[in-house]
């Protein structure tokens, strides 16, 4: 987290030195109409910051060297030896094959801990897929029928019957997703908290049913069925 | 069990089969786009106002007012609650997260200057969330007229042998016999069976539980230009990517006490994710007949999308003293793999016209005073359309399946205008905005009151100056949708009625380059 916000101060920083030319005057905004910066103004930023020329990174560094030269010959002369890089690196704690140096090909980027460390790779048992098929729906379902016109009633009227009515005219619940984490005991936790009972929580902090209960429930039944309290067994596929 | 699994895994595949259902088209085609700050407070209209980042989405002639360059990020939050109506009773549930809006840079310049000749261009590269699937869903009913379980026995139609819908409908119907939710009637024998449900039918109390996650980001490439800044051209290059996340589950419990009647509660658990990457193109001209007026057309080609779906399914019933409490999973069908589908998918295209009025179109910031903007665009949801892969699953059943899928799109959805309009006012370095937007109803009454709109009002502040600018916005939204846990052709059922509730922070940071 810390690295991003970082990285975006960074990339602020960085954007902001980009707007130099904006920083006096007016700020054009392009909805409304903006002009193209003057071409000149660059033109006087090199010719007034010669010094800080930078077209060829080798030119610039050539010169850097020529000029620490003139100030002092001897204390530079190494940098002349073609084999100077190479005899101060070869060799030395930052180029042996051992953990110490990070850039090594066999350093700590490169170890077993590195996901694209191409020793020992390890392909993963993907299992092929056996149903390439799309999935199921009954798209008749899908036409306007006359069925469901005949036996249809508003689902949106209020206290539609059954113990979902309510009798202070309210019939907005809060009951949390709880019947979703338990196969075994799915009925009753349904019954529970549809009659307004339940206190389980859910679960997910970006993912909530909100409130606590009410108990808004007219029905008086109770769920006690026995065999809904005891786990699920795997089923096996029938046979005929 | 092996024996067995090697026979199921040789038919499986060569069944008959059904798709995706027309939901999943319209989820994909009723979207509603993010932006940057500036454009999302003045409702998302930039089919004619131009000179914003985000244009390139909606209008990229609208880049071709750039004679500068622009560098945006658009972090954001959302929420979005749910309050679900079924049977007559209400649930609720909302969900908050991250988002952000347009992401990118322009660069524009004049490459003429001139009275009468001047001529701009401009290139931009951005990335935008073009839709967020992004919601809980939560409902519950006591439902007297139908119940999940029909669903399966329309899945195995007149299919009468036991053996084969305990293995031919892996997804659905086979879990659902394999652990007694639907059952033989008594008396029949192998291959005539006729099914009946377990369930207590007209008097279930049923619960749905969705999670939905995921969204279309988009990225493109857009080039823009202009005369005389008069006419203003563009178009744009997208590559939308797409990822959805459904986590499905579905209870119907018996509402009574009864324990002998065999039926205490049926569940269906069903994953999705469907992810792809699609091709769009977006052409857009914006013309000034006079003064401080722009007028704007844009089309959105249609986006051709690969898409595979992976998906899986667990059925749990508890049948009480008959059968117990008996689970399975699609898992043990496909070797505990998800089963996975690759297709075509094309969306719909847009159509959009605008016109703006911008007071004035001056450099002098200190001279410009506002704008206002109103945008009415065109989607056919209808004309979603999808196909095999022919690398794919590319099966003559799956060929003939999904053109009646594409019919029973044209038969659910239709044509819909959307509406944007907002305005702003300047006070020299200080913005304030409002905006509204009118996302229209794609669905066609079929008999179950299928409806559905979106509402949004946005205001926000803005300030520029100094080479940077800041724009901060929050979008109010109010849904209505509908959500069905499922639909059958031979019984009576109903859609949850879904009212949505959402805000939208948005942030936009912006550097003049």
């Amino acid at each position: 987290m810390k690295s991003k916000i970082l990285l975006l101060a960074l990339t602020v920083a960085f954007l902001s030195s980009c707007t130099t030319s904006y920083k006096s005057g007016q700020t054009p905004d392009d909805v409304y109409y903006s002009r193209s910066q003057p071409k000149e103004e660059y033109v006087n930023v090199e010719k007034q910051d010669d010094r800080q020329y930078r077209d060829n990174d080798d030119n610039y560094y050539e010169d850097q060297y020529l000029r620490m030269k003139v100030r002092n010959r001897y204390r530079w002369s190494d940098l002349d030896d073609p084999y100077y890089f190479s005899r101060r690196y070869n060799y030395s704690a930052y180029n042996c094959c051992c953990f110490g140096n990070p850039w090594t090909p066999s350093s700590y980027w490169n170890n077993h801990y590195n996901p694209y460390y191409n020793s020992n790779i390890i392909i993963n048992p993907k299992t092929s897929v056996v149903y390439t098929g799309p999935r199921t729906f009954n798209l008749s379902s899908y036409n306007n029928n006359a069925l469901t016109n005949s036996n249809y009633s508003n689902p949106k009227v209020k206290n539609n019957g059954g113990n979902n009515s309510n009798n202070n005219g309210s019939n907005t619940y809060s009951q949390p997703r709880n019947s979703n984490n338990n196969n075994s005991n799915a009925g009753n936790i349904l019954r529970e908290v549809f009659k307004g009972n339940s206190s389980s929580s859910s679960s997910g902090s970006n993912n909530s049913s909100s409130g606590s209960s009410n108990n808004n429930s007219s029905g008086s039944s109770s769920s006690s069925s026995s065999s809904s309290s005891s786990s699920s067994t795997p089923a096996p596929v029938r046979k005929f | 069990m092996r024996k067995l699994f090697f026979i199921l895994t040789l038919t499986v595949p060569a069944l008959s089969v059904f798709a995706q259902e027309p939901a999943d088209a319209l989820r994909f085609s009723w979207t509603t786009p993010g932006g940057t700050a500036r454009q999302q407070a003045i409702g998302g209209a930039m089919t004619s106002l131009g000179g914003d980042l985000s244009a390139m989405f909606v209008n990229p002639a609208g880049l071709g007012f750039y004679k500068t360059g622009d560098f945006v990020i658009s972090p954001g939050i959302n929420f979005l609650k749910n309050k679900s109506t079924y049977y007559g009773r209400t649930e609720k549930d909302n969900r908050t997260g991250l988002s952000f809006g347009t992401t990118g840079v322009v660069l524009g310049t004049e490459t003429r200057r001139g009275k009468n000749k001047s001529k701009t261009i401009a290139f931009a590269f951005g990335i935008n969330r073009t839709a967020s699937f992004g919601s809980n869903i939560l409902y519950r009913g006591l439902n007297t007229q139908s119940s999940y379980s029909q669903k399966f026995l329309e899945e195995i139609g007149n299919d009468g042998d036991g053996n084969s819908v305990a293995g031919k409908y892996p997804f659905g119907a086979s879990l659902a016999f394999n652990t007694y939710w639907i059952d033989t009637i008594g008396g029949g024998t192998n291959p005539n069976f006729n099914f009946q449900s377990r369930a207590t039918v007209g008097n279930l109390i049923q619960e749905q539980v969705v999670t939905n996650r995921g969204g279309i980001t988009e990225l493109a490439l857009a080039f823009a230009g202009s005369t005389n800044d008069k006419f203003f051209y563009g178009g744009s290059v997208a590559l939308p990517f797409l990822h959805y996340e459904k986590e499905s589950s579905f209870t119907e419990a018996d509402a009574t006490t009864n324990t002998g009647n065999k039926f205490d509660f049926g569940r269906i658990d069903e994953n999705l994710t469907t992810s792809g990457v699609g091709l769009n193109g977006k052409f857009g001209i914006i013309y000034k007949p006079a003064e401080y007026v722009r007028l704007g057309v844009a089309v959105h080609t249609p986006t051709f999308y690969i898409m595979t779906d992976r998906y899986n399914a667990t059925v749990t019933t508890n049948t009480e003293s008959y059968k117990g409490n008996l689970t399975q999973s699609s898992g043990d069908f496909t070797n505990n793999t998800d089963a996975e589908f690759k297709y075509y998918l094309i969306t719909p295209y847009r159509v959009m016209v605008s016109a703006s009025y911008v007071l004035r179109e001056i450099e002098d910031v200190r001279k410009q005073k506002g704008f206002l903007t109103a945008d009415i665009e065109y989607v056919n949801h209808k004309a979603s359309s999808y196909s095999t892969d022919p690398e794919s699953d590319n099966t003559t059943e799956t060929k003939s399946y999904l053109k009646s899928l594409n019919q029973a799109i044209d038969n659910a959805y239709k044509g819909t205008f959307n509406f944007k309009a907002g305005g702003e006012l300047k006070f020299t370095t200080i913005m304030a905005r409002l905006g509204l937007a009118y996302y229209g109803n794609p669905y066609k009454d079929l008999g179950h009151e299928e409806k559905g709109s979106r509402f949004s009002l946005s205001g926000g502040l803005g300030y520029r100056d100094k080479g940077f600018f800041i724009d901060l916005t929050y979008v109010h939204t109010m849904g209505k949708d509908v959500h069905f846990a499922y639909r059958v052709q031979n019984a009576a059922y109903s859609g949850a009625a879904v009212k949505q509730t959402g805000g939208n922070a948005l942030l936009t940071l912006g550097f003049k380059i």
